[in-house]
């Protein structure tokens, strides 16, 4: 193994290899930064231009592109409160709202840190489970899915535990909307409409940045102000806010391990949706936080546990991606098309016979995540600038970004449209206060949830309750969610 | 000579040039292609797919695209318009222009398949869209859990349930699955619901189900690794990647019924991955894109293009697609069809 790992070291550190990775990195943070545009995209766009080169050179080029992807996505989450991918969205919550209050820096150095920190924790994680990875991956099947997914469900309640009726309103529309479309189980589309568009349902994306990005569009134009609040005394705009917060991930250890640890293991597994895994570390953030109900208001926490749990997972990601062929996540079934054009077949065998160039896209994953980070660092006094913008300048700009973002996932105008009708719902629902990720998390969960039960029911039957793995996620689900009122059950329970 | 006199000596000289000049070139045989192909030349085709950019059919598409433009001087678009599992391109293909300019890279035998069963969302017909070639086509195999028999003949003999999985019921997985099942009379179960082929792999790899109907080139790469083992080849012919591998045509002494079955399902896999335009197209454009796709697809130098970025091709022409397509859809009978779609959509479901 150590061989493995000095050989691929040996292989990286050429001149060319590195001149592709850098190469890669702006044109992913770029990616990233516009709305919308995701992994997914990065690939799609970049694996042509791979085609031809050696194995390590496309793969490195590919990697730290899409490494630098999210970096990118975070930046437009804080700044403008306009998720760059659908993970981001949860790093608004809390992220957008240091800006407003004039942190933005802060909050930049807090993501940058975490991604980068974070990134590396999931590649650790990667190379120290590469001896180990198929009987992993194969522990995890249908049932476990489904336990998690539900576990995802229960977090529901914890983000939105200031208005939990509410909360659970927006999070069972979210379920609702996502029973349009495909049944998952057996094909039969329900409620289209006879529009062929809503034979696939709602699409995530429109619907990340319509909730999201629409209200804080609409306030800007509303308002006419800067996106930092003028009525404050903002901090002059210097490195050292970025530092500060970039240290800040040093203050709160704890739960940056336990927010990478969460991202990992939902990365490691190909069925849950990626795009929960940053509102779960972030409800779990919640959870384990004193004065929970701050959250929400800017509190760096709210930055740290999404941003390291969205990096750690893509090093989960490359997992099943390596290990059996099977990607771990969307933009991973894309990279393995890539692998299969530059000659390479991820699966059983490629451990063996590549173990050198496993250890190697390792390394350029945590090369991308840390060398975005830098870059960004660079770039962000730039960032900080925009949020003292004039919103009317601002928000026409904002808006024909996020148009373009929810044309571009599958260049369907149709997209666009429901870009601004979920916008419109996020207007209301921020009027009212109803709790937009509970609706988003619902969104994604509510599939998997239908999907995974029905399997696990026609796979197993009622015993598949059983499975030791499942009980795990239970018992593990169900701490987290008790921990803030352990001591009154403690009490309860010596009482009883 | 009067200058007058000059001029009508001039231009008589000009006349004779040019009907010289006229002569000559009517004499000379013109370019190949040179009349047929110029309604194309210059102008912008789109390439259609149904499913995002990155995949397979979307790269099949941007690796053939260039070949097309050399081919034709067209200048190619490939356009990625998923939904509906590849339905709503095919969708919104038959109600475009029927100029020629326009052909989609389709999933043909899911395609059929969606109409055969009357799939919620259809509103194309197959018998009139403009086939223009098909790519490729690979055969099937039936892959098994390690922990069952390597003979076919011995599970099914035990009367053991084997566990399908599958997306849905009509997906290249479960309805290999259902035929089989039929045909053969196995104990079964069709699980579906599982994200993508991929997914439905890690299920038999993990021992949450038994057994997965998959093409060729998918089959073998999960068969490595001793996860998964290949048990039949599901073709007429044995696979040419894995030639000790006896079909179930070699493996069964099938029965009329039984064999109808298997050809039935194998003669929409004729179709496999094909290129189709929209119905109307005229007949000197269809003819021309035709022969365009003839040469592409036994290209030796394309076919051996493709095999260095793993991309087989295996051309079938068009008028036999034309003549499956109609048998299958147009001319089974009708308390046939009934079952099919009994079997395809309904039967061993859990």
């Amino acid at each position: 193994m150590l061989e493995a790992i000095a050989s691929a070291a040996g292989q990286l550190l050429t001149p060319v290899v590195m001149g592709a990775m850098l190469l890669g990195l702006p044109l992913g943070l770029i990616i990233g930064l516009l709305p919308g545009l995701s992994g997914i995209t990065a690939f799609a766009f970049l694996i042509p231009f791979t085609f031809g080169m050696e194995p390590l050179l496309g793969l490195a080029f590919l990697l730290a592109a899409y490494a630098a992807v999210s970096q990118g996505g975070s930046m437009t989450a804080i700044v403008l409160g306009v998720p760059g991918e659908v993970p981001n969205a949860a790093t608004v919550i809390d992220g957008y709202e240091m800006t407003k209050r004039g942190r933005a820096g802060e909050a930049i150095g807090a993501a940058l840190m975490g991604s980068a920190l974070g990134g590396l924790f999931g590649v650790g994680l990667l190379m120290i489970l590469i001896p180990v990875l198929q009987p992993i991956i194969l522990s995890f099947a249908s049932p476990e899915n489904f336990f998690l997914a539900l576990a995802g469900i229960a977090f529901i309640a914890v983000l939105s535990s200031g208005a939990p009726g509410k909360g659970l309103i927006a999070g069972a529309l979210g379920i609702f909307m996502s029973m349009f479309g495909y049944s998952p189980t057996d094909g039969i589309p329900r409620w289209w409409l006879g529009v062929d568009y809503l034979l696939d349902g709602f699409r995530l994306v429109p619907l990340a940045l319509g909730l999201f990005a629409v209200p804080e569009i609409y306030a800007l134009m509303a308002s006419g102000k800067t996106i930092a609040r003028s009525d404050t005394v903002l901090e002059p705009i210097s490195m050292r806010q970025v530092v500060r917060g970039g240290l800040a991930v040093f203050r709160h250890l704890g739960l940056f391990f336990r927010s990478s640890a969460i991202g990992s293991v939902i990365g490691i597994m190909p069925g849950v949706g990626g795009a929960t895994a940053p509102f779960v570390a972030y409800a779990a953030a919640k959870q384990m936080a004193s004065n929970p109900e701050t959250f929400g208001t800017g509190r760096i926490e709210g930055v740290i546990a999404p941003e390291s749990c969205s990096n750690a997972k893509e090093g989960g990601a490359l997992v099943p991606t390596l290990a059996l062929g099977i990607p771990g996540s969307a933009s991973m079934a894309l990279l393995l098309g890539a692998f299969i054009v530059l000659g390479l077949e991820p699966g059983p065998e490629f451990l063996v016979k590549h173990l050198d160039l496993a250890f190697g896209l390792a390394m350029v994953l945590a090369f991308g995540n840390v060398a975005s980070s830098v870059l960004m660092f660079l770039l962000s006094r730039f960032l900080i600038y925009i949020t003292r913008v004039p919103g009317h300048l601002l928000a026409p700009i904002l808006a024909v970004l996020i148009a373009l973002g929810g044309y571009s996932t599958e260049t369907n105008p149709i997209d666009v449209l429901f870009v601004f009708i979920f916008g419109a719902l996020g207007i209301v629902m921020v009027r009212l206060g109803y709790n937009r990720p509970a609706l988003l998390l619902g969104f994604v969960l509510g599939e998997i949830i239908e999907r995974y039960f029905q399997v696990s029911m026609n796979a197993y039957g009622w015993t598949f309750f059983l499975r030791p793995i499942s009980i795990t996620i239970i018992v593990i689900a169900l701490l987290l969610l008790l921990w803030p009122n352990r001591k009154r059950i403690m009490l309860m329970w010596r009482s009883a | 000579m009067s200058c007058k006199h000059q001029q009508l000596r001039l231009d008589r000289r000009t006349i004779m040039a040019l009907g010289l000049t006229a002569g000559l070139a009517a004499a000379l045989p013109a370019p190949a292609g040179a009349a047929e192909g110029d309604w194309i030349k210059g102008q912008t085709v789109r390439f259609v797919v149904g499913y995002s950019a990155g995949g397979g059919y979307d790269s099949y598409a941007r690796f053939l695209a260039p070949h097309f433009e050399k081919r034709t001087g067209a200048t190619v678009i490939v356009e990625n318009k998923p939904g509906g599992g590849g339905m709503t391109a095919l969708n919104q293909l038959v109600r475009g222009k029927p100029d020629g300019l326009t052909m989609q890279v389709l999933n043909g035998e899911s395609s059929i398949m969606w109409q055969l069963v009357k799939q919620t969302g259809v509103a194309y017909d197959m018998t009139k869209v403009s086939i223009l070639a098909r790519i490729q086509q690979e055969p099937h195999f039936l892959l098994v859990h390690p922990k069952f028999p390597d003979s076919l003949k011995a599970i099914i003999d035990a009367k053991t349930k084997l566990k399908f999985v599958a997306t849905r019921r009509v997906d290249n997985l479960g309805d290999y699955a259902a035929v089989m099942c039929e045909a053969l009379k196995m104990n079964c179960q069709i699980i579906t619901g599982y994200k993508g082929s991929k997914g439905a792999s890690l299920a038999v790899m993990n021992g949450e189900a038994d057994a997965l109907t998959i093409s060729e080139s998918s089959g073998i790469n999960y068969a490595k690794g001793g996860r998964m083992k290949i048990i039949a080849t599901i073709g007429h012919e044995r696979s040419k990647l894995l030639p000790n591998m006896p079909t179930i045509y070699e493996m069964f002494t099938l029965t009329p019924d039984q064999k109808w079955w298997f050809d039935f399902r194998l003669g929409i896999k004729a179709i496999g991955r094909s290129l189709v335009g929209p119905p109307g197209i005229p007949a000197d454009r269809l003819a021309y894109l035709q022969k365009v796709w003839k040469d592409i697809l036994t290209d030796p130098a394309v076919i051996a293009e493709g095999k260095k970025q793993r991309r087989d091709f295996s051309y079938e022409a068009p008028d036999k697609m034309k003549v499956i397509v109609k048998d299958l859809l147009d001319n089974l009978p009708a308390d046939k069809l009934n079952k099919v779609q009994e079997v395809l959509v309904k039967k061993f479901s859990s």
